[in-house]
């Protein structure tokens, strides 16, 4: 096991005495033995989100993951099941994949040749008599595989902890939300062409934390997009700070923007009717199909780096709102440096022209060449070229998550939130990337699996209303 | 843009050959997967397909031997080779 350096178990401690007071030393988002240790204690733990089914239909369809910075295969065998095949050979360790998509009965390693099934196990190798007579029990040298795999409505997630809970223990009360977008749409859901990928340099974190509840910066950083005439806000005259931040337990997080009942604004995330109509009664609760049918978009974070986010936008001036639903990782390549990912996410069976104006939108607003993605990425190279800095270290610099604590804001916690979880109403408040950073401080200092966290513990140290003179 | 979604029983392929003489007939096309392509090869009097890959294809054709010809050989030794099976 990794063993963390003296100086990172203070830092850890320090941590944690500058979270409850509402900040969070920048170093966080820059400093290398923090990602030794986050590799360690985090990406071979927690449930990463790898791919969604529809990207690997037939047998034989595979394409090439990460999960922190270690490479797998997910891949359909031809038995039809998904496993995530630690691309290494078992011989001399080549890496026996070679393509970032394709498909393959068999894949062979490029050194001595020796060929795996894609069900990882080891289907022969060159002269392999002559080579090791009967010494090579081939059913004992398959790929290795994630320990842990299961898909929810296609999501595909794994862990590299053999004592890791179940995916639905270590969702919490995500899992309610990822059934509220996923789980009522009769015909299911689909990935649109290839995911994009965008190698920023900036610490995975930055992302993580602005999707876990920064609202904040909508209102500055995105406003050339609604001053361009690009962007409105379909909800019409509510603001954008109207929604929800719901803790769900475990470091995950939900934005939800809904609009009430009697108001005749967007429905169904602002899906056409050809969408609407698929939507089902009865697949969940009530409460799920009436809340979605008055969900206008929502962007949610599963801890660690697993995001999604959907609104109906217009991807240009003149262009009618397309709902656009995109999926997001922020793979950690090393501590100043990450790959963005993008998926497309479409309702299945719609017309090739929602299809491809859906895409479209997606791709012109959270993809390299979108708009809202090349505001974000500005600042969260700039934040992680900040937290690296000798000054910064030196000074002990601290940045700023007061936002909503002790109710000295506007943003009140609420008990009529529809669903599960700590709910705050309005989002201006900071409550969800606290919770983030919480969580990670948590796997950062667990030698073993880090128990569950309740959305209370996550809302920890929020305080109440008044007890910091305000409110 | 990829394809759309599909469903593996009824892939999107080429246009099949047919080749066939006294004792046998196989249907013969290439099969596009999302991600890729297989070889597919279909003996309907015998309901059963077969999708093979480049590298297995290779190897058949590297190491053909009468023991293919044998009434059990079902390609790879895993391979189901029924429609339903697979």
């Amino acid at each position: 096991m990794y063993q963390p350096q003296p100086d990172v178990l203070t830092f850890l401690d320090e941590f944690e005495g500058a979270l409850n007071g509402g900040t969070i030393p920048i170093r966080t988002f820059n400093d290398s033995e923090l990602h030794e240790l986050e590799l360690d204690r985090i990406f071979t733990r927690a449930w990463v989100f790898l791919g969604h089914e529809s990207e690997i239909p037939a047998r034989g369809d595979y394409v090439q993951r990460r999960i922190g910075r270690d490479p797998f295969v997910l891949v359909r065998g031809e038995d039809g099941e998904i496993r995530a095949l630690f691309d290494t050979c078992r011989h001399r360790g080549a890496m026996v994949c070679r393509a970032e998509r394709g498909n393959a009965a068999l894949f062979r390693c490029p050194y001595h040749g020796w060929t795996y099934k894609n069900t990882g196990q080891l289907a022969g190798a060159p002269l392999l008599k002559d080579a090791y007579g009967s010494d090579l029990d081939k059913s004992k040298m398959g790929l290795h595989a994630a320990p842990h795999l299961e898909s929810i409505h296609g999501f595909v997630f794994a862990s590299l902890d053999p004592d890791a809970p179940s995916l639905d223990d270590y969702l919490g009360d995500a899992r309610w939300h990822l059934d509220l977008i996923w789980g009522q749409y009769e015909p299911g859901w689909e990935v649109v062409g290839e995911p994009q990928r965008t190698v920023l340099a900036a610490n995975w974190k930055a992302p993580a934390d602005n999707f876990s509840g920064d609202d904040y910066h909508t209102v500055y950083l995105h406003r050339s997009t609604t001053e361009t005439g690009i962007m409105e806000n379909p909800a019409g005259d509510a603001a954008l700070w109207d929604g929800y931040h719901v803790q769900l337990g475990n470091g995950h997080h939900f934005i939800r923007n809904m609009i009430p009942p009697e108001e005749p604004g967007p429905r169904f995330l602002g899906y056409p009717e050809e969408v609407q109509k698929g939507f089902s009664p009865t697949m969940q609760s009530e409460e799920q199909y009436e809340g979605l049918k008055h969900t206008v978009g929502f962007v949610g974070t599963v801890f660690p780096n697993f995001g999604f986010l959907c609104f109906p936008f217009k991807h240009d001036r003149s262009a009618d709102f397309v709902t656009a639903m995109s999926i997001r990782v922020f793979e950690p390549r090393a501590s100043g440096e990450m790959v963005a990912w993008t998926w497309s996410l479409c309702p299945k069976g719609v017309s090739e022209e929602f299809r491809q104006e859906s895409y479209r939108t997606t791709m012109g607003t959270f993809s390299a060449a979108g708009t809202f993605e090349q505001d974000d990425s500005d600042p969260w190279m700039s934040i992680t070229r900040s937290a690296g800095t000798t000054y910064a270290r030196k000074v002990g610099m601290q940045v700023d998550y007061r936002m909503g604590m002790h109710g000295n804001a506007s943003s009140r916690r609420v008990d009529d939130y529809p669903g599960p979880g700590v709910a705050y109403y309005s989002v201006l408040e900071e409550g969800g990337q606290r919770g983030f950073h919480r969580r990670w401080l948590q796997f950062m200092r667990s030698e073993d699996y880090p128990p569950k966290m309740t959305p209370e513990e996550q809302n920890a140290g929020a305080g109440v209303p008044g007890s910091n003179g305000g409110g | 843009m990829a394809e759309r979604d599909t469903d593996e029983r009824d892939l999107r392929g080429e246009d099949p050959v047919e080749i066939a003489n006294e004792f046998a007939f196989v249907r013969v096309r290439k099969v596009h997967t999302r991600n890729g392509e297989r070889l597919e090869i279909e003996a309907p009097r015998r309901r059963t397909l077969i999708r093979l890959d480049p590298l297995e294809l290779e190897t058949i054709a590297c190491n053909f031997d009468e023991r293919l010809l044998g009434p059990d050989f079902k390609g790879s030794d895993d391979r189901g080779t029924t429609e339903n099976g697979r």
